[in-house]
């Protein structure tokens, strides 16, 4: 984990694109261009996933500049202030051990999922659903419905017939 | 011979010929369960006596048609009304169901007698079914090995031989990826053969549910009892209904196959791929016109399915909530505080860290970025396998990438763990019916062939997987676990 959270990707000390990971690369994007192609110029110093930003060096930018990494896509660890935010959402507890897991196995997730940027999908039709059904009838008859006790059965706390819960109001 | 060793349709012949009873199946399967349970561990909860009082009223009765007097097992993620049903996770550990899935109805009613309900990992989520929250089963081919997941007890149960078939779902290959490490035929059929009512719902637009058996023969058997239209489940669609097992018999001259670059690729072990390329010339040998093609999204097809499964994850898991069923934490002064204390306490792992990655893609911000993203590559996966169905019939690679793996080796890591679904995840992507049948033996663990068809297209898969089990021996390869 720690070698992939490197801004460039690159373990070796040797390598002259190495970059301290705690160094934020902020530069004036008319350097952009030059930039790019100063590092395409170091093409035998590249380890194999990163030759194709030698056909796209602007992409290269990009994702130093967003604070991609590039050797996998974006270093998307979560901040524990986001997995916090997260975890509220979900209704889940989580102690400081596990948010600090998550933090790290989520960061790695979104960095893996990130691989569909790759792909272009401006103008494709999302699918959210397999088969081409929209709105399914049936005729409106009454049946029989459990009872009341056959349901309440599994609740955990009821009383008078109803489940009970905690203190809404 | 036992009677615990039969297929399915060799059980039925039996029964219907009255060359044995129903009590005497039961009792024969009963005993294997108890001389191989402790090794397999196949089973969360088991119902030995319900099931020889069944056989018994099937005896008294004395008719026996459809899977009356059959023993069969299902996955504990399938509703068994007045059977404890836990999805192996402790927040339903006492959840006994006042109502049938439909598939469990269907089974019931046609005269099946369920032995008990199999372990898996926690909500389906998972390949190994190590994630159950309860123990983990072991791979009767080797013990210190998986099952593979999600269903892995109903495969493990099977291949073992302590029930002729069980049910199983298939979100991302749980029901092929297990078959496939455990040496049994696995059918997920298309998306909206089968009802889903009554069955836990993982992710709602990839879930199916599906049979494992030893033969092929029994899985158009049991196929033909449990697909077709409910009106419980409006995703489970009015299609027309073939008889699986008319396809039995079939030749396969002049079937088209494909086979996928992108599936044997880097990555897939070499072993494998050359079992599966035999296989391959197998199938060119009974006639089939043999071709390769492409499937360029394939590599996006698990990413895009992690962010789907996810999401769809996220909002199905709301429901337990402590208030209706399962585990309640009965400290928490408010609502929130209740909700959040129960669910920790409840869901495992690998369960928390999937409702936080959906959360996540469907937060506020986010949803664009991941969720719709994933869903239009999902489009671009489907388009692949549309272009490639207009020329063929079926497409054949292998089922996983690894043989059965060890109890513990890919613990810890999610990731190692979801590229075993790489090859399987694409075809709940499209919603297409795929089918792992053995086709061979990698140091002495079963592999796994995956056929895959047109949406509700099952029957072409029955024909291929039954022409190839009947001109090799691999599925009468039996495990052995050391017993009489």
């Amino acid at each position: 984990m720690a070698a992939r959270k490197l801004i460039l990707g690159i373990r070796a000390p040797v390598n002259p694109l190495l970059l301290n990971p705690a160094v934020k690369l902020i530069s004036p994007p008319i350097n952009q261009r030059q930039r790019a192609d100063n590092i395409a110029e170091t093409v035998r110093f590249l380890p194999r996933n990163m030759v194709k930003y030698l056909v796209k060096p602007q992409a290269f930018w990009y994702n130093i500049s967003h604070g991609f990494n590039i050797q996998g896509g974006k270093d998307m660890a979560l901040s524990i202030e986001e997995v916090q935010h997260v975890a509220l959402l979900a209704r889940l507890n989580l102690n400081q051990a596990e948010q600090e897991r998550y933090a790290d196995q989520l960061g790695s997730i979104l960095q893996y999922v990130d691989k569909l940027n790759q792909l272009d999908s401006e103008g494709i039709e999302p699918l959210d659903h397999i088969l081409p059904v929209f709105n399914v009838f049936r005729p409106d008859q009454v049946s029989p419905s459990p009872g009341r006790e056959e349901i309440l059965a599994n609740a955990p706390l009821v009383e008078e017939g109803q489940y009970k819960v905690p203190k809404i109001i | 011979m036992e009677l615990y060793e039969l297929t399915l349709h060799e059980m039925q012949a039996l029964l219907h010929k009255k060359e044995a009873s129903a009590q005497e199946l039961v009792q024969s399967v009963c005993g294997r369960i108890n001389a191989v349970e402790d090794k397999v561990k196949a089973f969360l909860t088991l119902d030995q006596e319900g099931a020889l009082a069944q056989a018994q009223q099937w005896d008294a009765r004395g008719e026996f048609s459809g899977l009356a007097g059959i023993p069969y097992g299902l996955k504990d993620i399938i509703c068994s009304r007045g059977i404890r049903t836990t999805c192996a996770s402790k927040i339903l550990e006492n959840f006994v169901p006042f109502y049938d899935a439909t598939v469990a109805a269907r089974l019931k009613g046609a005269g099946g007698v369920l032995m008990g309900k199999l372990n898996m990992d926690e909500f389906a989520m998972g390949s190994s079914t190590e994630q159950s929250a309860f123990f983990p089963t072991r791979n009767p081919w080797d013990l210190e090995r998986v099952p593979g997941g999600s269903s892995g007890g109903s495969a493990a149960a099977v291949a073992a031989g302590e029930v002729p078939f069980a049910l199983g779902t298939d979100t991302g290959g749980s029901i092929r990826q297990p078959a496939s490490f455990c040496g049994v035929v696995g059918i997920k059929p298309t998306y909206g053969r089968v009802s889903r009512y009554g069955v836990v719902a993982y992710a709602s637009s990839l879930d199916q549910v599906g049979v494992l058996g030893r033969e092929v023969r029994d899985c158009a058997l049991v196929l033909n009892i449990i697909a077709g239209q409910d009106p419980l489940d409006s995703t489970c669609v009015e299609v027309e209904k073939p008889d699986f097992t008319s396809y039995l018999n079939q030749d396969i001259k002049g079937l088209k196959i494909a086979y996928p670059r992108e599936y044997f690729q880097e990555g897939i072990d070499k072993g494998i791929k050359e079992i599966v390329k035999k296989a391959l010339l197998k199938y060119e040998e009974l006639g089939a016109i043999i071709e390769e093609v492409s499937l360029p999204h394939s590599e996006y097809a698990l990413p895009a399915y992690y962010l789907v499964a996810t999401a769809e994850a996220s909002a199905n898991l709301a429901r337990f909530d402590g208030v209706r069923y399962g585990l309640r934490d009965l400290e928490a002064e408010n609502v929130i505080q209740m909700f959040s204390a129960t669910r920790a306490a409840g869901f495992g792992d690998d369960v928390k860290m999937r409702i936080m990655l959906g959360t996540y893609a469907l937060s506020s911000g986010y949803y664009d970025a991941y969720y719709l993203k994933a869903l239009k590559v999902r489009r671009l996966i489907k388009n692949d396998f549309d272009q490639v169905f207009q020329d063929f019939d079926l497409i054949v690679s292998p089922t996983t990438p690894t043989p059965a793996f060890k109890i513990g080796e890919q613990v810890g890591d999610p990731l190692t763990l979801y590229m075993n679904d790489i090859l399987t995840v694409p075809i709940n992507m499209a919603g297409l019916p795929g089918m792992s049948i053995p086709c061979g033996f990698l140091n002495g663990l079963p592999v796994g062939m995956q056929l895959v068809g047109k949406a509700f297209d099952e029957g072409t898969l029955i024909r291929a997987a039954y022409a190839f089990e009947n001109n090799t021996d691999y599925h009468k390869v039996k495990p052995d676990l050391g017993v009489m």
